[in-house]
C-alpha cells in the first residue's frame, strides 16, 4: 500500500487543486499544491521517483485541464528531478527544504512569465509582487507538506530517520 | 458488695424526691403562665382602643417586627437563588434550541440563495439558448480549472459524444465565454477570451470600428481585462461603449456580447494604441455554459467545424454585343459608390471642391441591385 501512496498523493493533489480548490477560493495568493507537493516528494524519495512523480503530475494536469500538452508535465519532471537531486545533496542541511521549494517555484514563476511575453501578453510590475506572494505561499505550504509526506511515506533515505 | 446493695436503695429515693420537686416547680410555672395569659387577654382586649393597637401588641409586634423582616429578607434571597438558577436552566435549554433552529435555518437560507442564484443563471442560459437555438447550443458545466494564474482554461463535462467540437463557441447569459480548445469523448477544454493566448476579432457596437481583443495575465483576482487593438480610430470610442463579436474571425458568431470600454489607452505610437475592455462575464464564477454547435458536412460527409463566411460573389456583369464600350472603373470619389458610414465626418474623405463651392455630401449608399446586403459582400 506505501508503494502506491505517492501516486494516490499526487492524484488527490491534481483534483484538489483543479476541481475543488477553484470553487473555493478564488485569489492570486493561492500556493500551487500540486507542484509544490511534487517538489516535497522529490525532497524525500529522491531524483527518479521525484521525476516520474513529477511527469505524472503534470501530464494529468495537461491531459485533463491545461493546454499545451507537455508544457506542465516537462516543469513539473524537471522540477521533481531537481529536487530530488537537491533532497540527497543537502539532506542533513537544515533549509534545504526551505530554500528548495523558494528556488523552484521562483524558477516556475519566470519560465511562466516568459512564456507568456513571448506569446504577447503584456507584462506588469504588480506581477513580481503576486508571483513573490506565490512563492512564500508554497514555501510555508510545502513546510507543512514536508512533514506531512514524511510521517506518511516514511522514507528509506529522511532526514527524520534514526541513524 | 454489701456498700453496693446500701446505694441502690438511696439512688430510688433520690431519684423519687427529685421527681417530685420539678413536679411542683412545672406545676408553679403552668400557674404563672395562666395568669399572665389572663393578665395579657386583658391589656390586649380591655385596654385596646378602636382602630389602634393596644400597647401591649404594639410592644410585641415591635419586638418581632425585625426578626421576621430578617427571616422574610432571607428567604426572598433564597427564593431568588433557586428561581435564578430554574431559569437559567430553562433559559440555556431554550437558547441551545434556538441557536440550533438558527442555525438549520441559515443553512436551508443558504441553500435556499444558491438555489435562487442557480435559478437565476439557469434561466439567463435558457435565454440565451433560446436566442441562439439556431446555433444547437449544448448545456455543460464546468468541472475544473487549469490551476495558476498565468493560464485561463478549464474544462467542462461535454466531449464528442456530445457533438462539442473544435473551435466551437462558449457562451453564457451575460456573454461570449471562449472557445473549445481541445476535446475528447466526455470532456472539453474551453480557452477563455481573457487567456492571454486568445484573440477575438470584435468591434465596437456604437462606432462599428473593427479590432482584435487579446486577454491579459491577471494582476488580481476581481478584475480580469483585457486589451483591443488594431483600431482604426480610437479617439471615437469612450468608455461604457459595448464590444461585440464581429465575425470575422470565422470562429465566434457575430453579435455576441463581449465586454464593455473601461479605458482607452492613447499612445504617441499609433500601432500601440488600444483599449481596455472589462469582460461582461464573471470568469471568477463562471459554473455552467452553453457551447453552440455549428457543425458543416462537406462534400465527403466529415464534420467541419463552424464554417469559415465565404464571400459571396456579386452579380456578375452580362457580357456586352461588342459594340458599346464598357464603362469605366469609377476612380472619381464623386461617383456613386458604397462606402462605409461612418460616426465621425473623414476630412480626408471630402474632396477638394473649389473655393466658395460647398463641399458635395457623403453619397447615399446603393445597395446591390443582386438584393445582397452590403455587408453579406466579403470584399478584399
Amino acid at each position: 500500500m506505501r508503494r502506491f501512496l505517492p501516486t494516490i498523493l499526487v492524484v488527490l493533489m491534481v483534483m484538489i487543486e483543479c476541481s475543488v480548490l477553484p470553487v473555493l477560493v478564488v485569489s492570486w495568493a493561492c500556493p500551487m499544491i500540486t507542484f509544490t507537493g511534487v517538489i516535497v516528494l522529490g525532497l524525500l524519495l529522491g531524483r527518479s521517483r521525484g521525476l516520474f512523480y513529477g511527469m505524472m503530475a503534470g501530464l494529468l494536469i495537461d491531459i485533463l485541464f491545461a493546454t499545451p500538452l507537455g508544457y506542465n508535465a516537462v516543469l513539473y519532471l524537471l522540477a521533481g528531478y531537481a529536487a530530488g537531486i537537491a533532497g540527497r545533496r543537502f539532506q542533513r542541511h537544515l533549509l534545504t527544504p526551505v530554500v528548495t521549494p523558494v528556488v523552484l517555484l521562483s524558477m516556475f514563476e519566470m519560465v511562466s512569465v516568459g512564456y507568456l511575453y513571448l506569446a504577447g501578453a503584456t507584462l506588469n510590475t504588480i506581477l513580481l509582487r503576486n508571483a513573490l506572494v506565490r512563492i512564500a505561499a508554497g514555501t510555508v505550504l510545502g513546510q507543512a507538506l514536508y512533514l506531512l509526506f514524511n510521517l506518511l511515506l516514511k522514507p528509506v533515505w529522511s532526514r527524520f530517520a534514526a541513524k | 458488695m454489701p456498700q453496693k446493695k446500701k446505694t441502690k436503695p438511696n439512688a430510688k429515693v433520690a431519684k423519687t424526691a427529685k421527681r417530685q420537686k420539678s413536679s411542683r416547680w412545672g406545676r408553679i410555672a403552668f400557674a404563672l403562665l395562666v395568669v399572665m395569659t389572663v393578665i395579657a387577654l386583658g391589656f390586649f382586649l380591655v385596654l385596646r382602643e378602636e382602630g389602634q393597637q393596644s400597647v401591649a401588641e404594639n410592644a410585641v409586634g415591635t419586638v418581632f417586627q425585625p426578626v421576621e423582616n430578617a427571616l422574610s429578607t432571607v428567604t426572598r434571597g433564597i427564593r431568588g437563588i433557586i428561581n435564578g438558577a430554574r431559569d437559567y436552566w430553562t433559559i440555556s435549554e431554550n437558547y441551545q434550541v434556538a441557536q440550533q433552529e438558527n442555525m438549520k435555518l441559515r443553512m436551508q437560507l443558504e441553500a435556499l440563495e444558491e438555489a435562487q442564484q442557480e435559478n437565476k443563471r439557469l434561466n439567463e442560459l435558457l435565454d440565451a439558448k433560446t436566442l441562439y437555438s439556431s446555433s444547437d447550443p449544448v448545456f455543460a458545466r464546468v468541472i475544473g480549472r487549469d490551476p495558476g494564474v498565468w493560464f485561463e482554461t478549464f474544462t467542462i463535462d461535454r466531449g464528442t459524444k456530445d457533438g462539442v467540437g473544435i473551435n466551437m463557441a462558449v457562451i453564457t447569459g451575460d456573454g461570449l465565454v471562449g472557445r473549445i480548445l481541445e476535446v475528447g469523448l466526455n470532456y472539453s477544454k474551453v480557452m477563455s477570451v481573457i487567456d492571454t493566448r486568445s484573440s477575438v476579432a470584435c468591434l465596437i457596437e456604437r462606432t462599428r470600428d473593427n479590432g482584435v481583443m487579446h486577454g491579459e495575465i491577471a494582476s488580481d483576482s476581481v478584475t480580469d481585462e483585457c486589451n483591443m487593438y488594431y483600431l482604426p480610430k480610437i479617439n471615437d470610442i469612450i468608455p461604457g461603449d459595448v464590444v461585440l463579436t464581429s465575425g470575422m474571425d470565422g470562429i465566434f458568431p457575430k453579435g455576441l456580447t463581449v465586454g464593455t470600454v473601461k479605458a482607452v489607452a492613447r499612445q504617441s505610437d499609433l500601432s500601440d494604441q488600444y483599449i481596455v475592455v472589462a469582460p461582461s462575464v464573471d470568469f471568477l464564477h463562471v459554473e455552467e455554459v452553453l457551447v453552440l454547435r455549428e457543425e458543416t458536412e462537406d462534400e465527403e460527409g466529415s464534420h467541419a467545424v463552424l464554417h469559415t463566411p465565404t464571400p459571396r460573389p456579386t452579380a456578375e456583369p452580362t457580357p456586352g454585343t461588342g459594340e458599346e464600350e464598357p464603362e469605366p472603373t469609377p476612380d472619381d470619389p464623386n461617383e456613386q459608390t458604397w462606402t462605409r458610414p461612418s460616426a465621425m465626418p473623414d476630412t480626408d474623405e471630402i474632396p477638394e471642391t473649389e473655393s466658395g463651392a460647398e463641399p458635395t455630401p457623403t453619397p447615399a449608399p446603393s445597395i446591390d441591385p443582386s438584393g445582397l446586403k452590403p455587408e453579406d459582400i466579403w470584399t478584399t
